[in-house]
């Protein structure tokens, strides 16, 4: 098959859809609705750390950091090669409250150093548990110290809701298709069937990768919302 | 309304009737009421005024040959299909003397996802069977998706255009654009079409 015969073909297909396409002035509509969401959204995000904030003011914790470096320590019993946050040996029922990811895509449309709080270890935190950084075979675990590192932030879904046409959402991750951007790629995206309640995001560079998975809602909702408000 | 289309000039069914009655009008009120939508096709194939607006005038001509017989009930598609054909064929004349620049290869280029990987050689399929499957995979999509589909790979628009015109960001577009080549691929595949 060849490009230009895709090309060729395209011109004879239906009316309705060359027309439905026709350049015509949308920006304005769409405009005013990005900036409405974003201001959401934002709104939303300092919402999520002063939350995080007064939890941090209320619990007192020897292994609580206000960053996190995530460090390569091997392989799991799945064959996922794992990201440790934290100091090597304290893996299990570490509290992490804060990490940053250097590398946001900007599709995410946050800024580089914005920092997202979260919760890890115990029924709250779930959504940090399925981070998993797949890396290159050739990096070595035995080194914690020369490991290759990574931020990742993390987005706190549990008791974070968005409110989008006056319903409310769990906020989940999600991304579209492999983009390139600053080195990261986003590799790939899968969605929850219609109807069913998981997701999985992949993205990452040639290095390592990122996979979270999250529980979400119907493939509709979660096109809708993570195009015009998310991100 | 679309700012590329007046709407409120006579109206396609008279038009096509000037044609018909072999009315020089015909010509002038087809450029004024698509003008513009047919020129933007031309220049997002071409990239160049003149030949732009040579392609927009040998429109008009084509159309004018093709009236009668043929009567569209919509003309917007059957021009706008003639300067997408007219320009495409320009543009390869261009290429082949290595000038111009446009949308083309771009779209070429990111075309090249849709080709499925595993086909029967035996296949043969027509071009009628590709534009069918065309359809199919079109209609399969939402209005956005496919709004911005047709965007890039019929009216050859700029990703930065596309972006301005639907208010989301160019790497949103790009995003949305490879989505729909895998899944293109997929469907292709799928129907076991293969040019």
């Amino acid at each position: 098959m060849t490009e230009k015969r895709i090309l060729n073909a395209l011109e004879q297909v239906d009316e309705r859809f060359i027309e439905e396409a026709a350049p015509t002035g949308v920006k304005a509509e769409k405009t005013q609705r990005r900036r409405s969401y974003t201001g959401l959204k934002r709104a939303l995000l300092i919402a999520a750390a002063a939350v995080a904030t007064a939890c941090c003011l209320f619990m007192l914790n020897a292994n609580v950091r206000a960053a996190i470096r995530g460090v390569f320590t091997g392989k799991d019993s799945h064959g996922w090669n794992v990201i440790s946050f934290g100091d090597p040996d304290e893996k299990n029922g570490f509290d992490i409250r804060k990490v940053t990811l250097n590398y946001v895509p900007d599709i995410f449309s946050l800024p580089e150093e914005e920092e997202i709080e979260c919760e890890y270890g115990g029924d709250r935190s779930l959504y940090c548990r399925d981070i998993h950084l797949v890396a290159d075979e050739s990096l070595s675990s035995e080194d914690p110290v020369n490991a290759p590192r990574v931020h990742v932030s993390i987005y706190r879904t549990e008791n974070l809701k968005l409110k989008y046409d006056d319903e409310q959402y769990d906020i989940f991750e999600d991304t579209y298709t492999p983009t390139t951007v600053r080195g990261m790629s986003c590799l790939e995206a899968t969605y929850p069937y219609d109807g069913a309640a998981q997701g999985h995001l992949l993205f990452g560079d040639e290095n390592v990768t990122v996979s979270i998975n999250f529980n979400g809602i119907s493939r509709d909702e979660v096109m809708k919302i993570a195009e015009n408000v998310i991100w | 309304m679309n700012p590329l289309r007046k709407e409120n000039s006579v109206e396609d069914i008279q038009i096509v009737e000037l044609y018909w009655a072999r009315s020089e009008a015909a010509i002038t009120e087809t450029a004024d009421k698509y003008g513009r939508y047919c020129y933007s096709i031309a220049y997002g194939v071409l990239h160049d005024d003149g030949d732009s607006e040579e392609c927009v005038n040998d429109t008009w001509m084509s159309a004018w040959g093709a009236m009668p017989d043929q009567r569209p009930a919509k003309l917007s598609p059957f021009l706008g299909r003639i300067t997408r054909n007219l320009s495409l064929k320009r543009w390869e004349r261009a290429s082949a003397k290595k000038r111009g620049a446009g949308q083309v290869p771009l779209a070429l280029d990111e075309l090249s996802d849709c080709i499925p990987t595993d086909g029967d050689a035996e296949r043969i399929a027509d071009d009628i069977a590709l534009t069918d499957a065309l359809n199919r995979f079109l209609a399969s999509l939402d209005s956005d998706k496919r709004k911005i589909f047709m965007r890039r790979y019929w009216y050859f628009s700029p990703v930065a255009e596309i972006a301005a015109d639907f208010g989301i960001s160019e790497s949103r577009v790009k995003m949305t654009l490879l989505r729909c080549r895998k899944e293109l691929k997929k469907h292709l595949e799928k129907e076991g079409v293969e040019p």
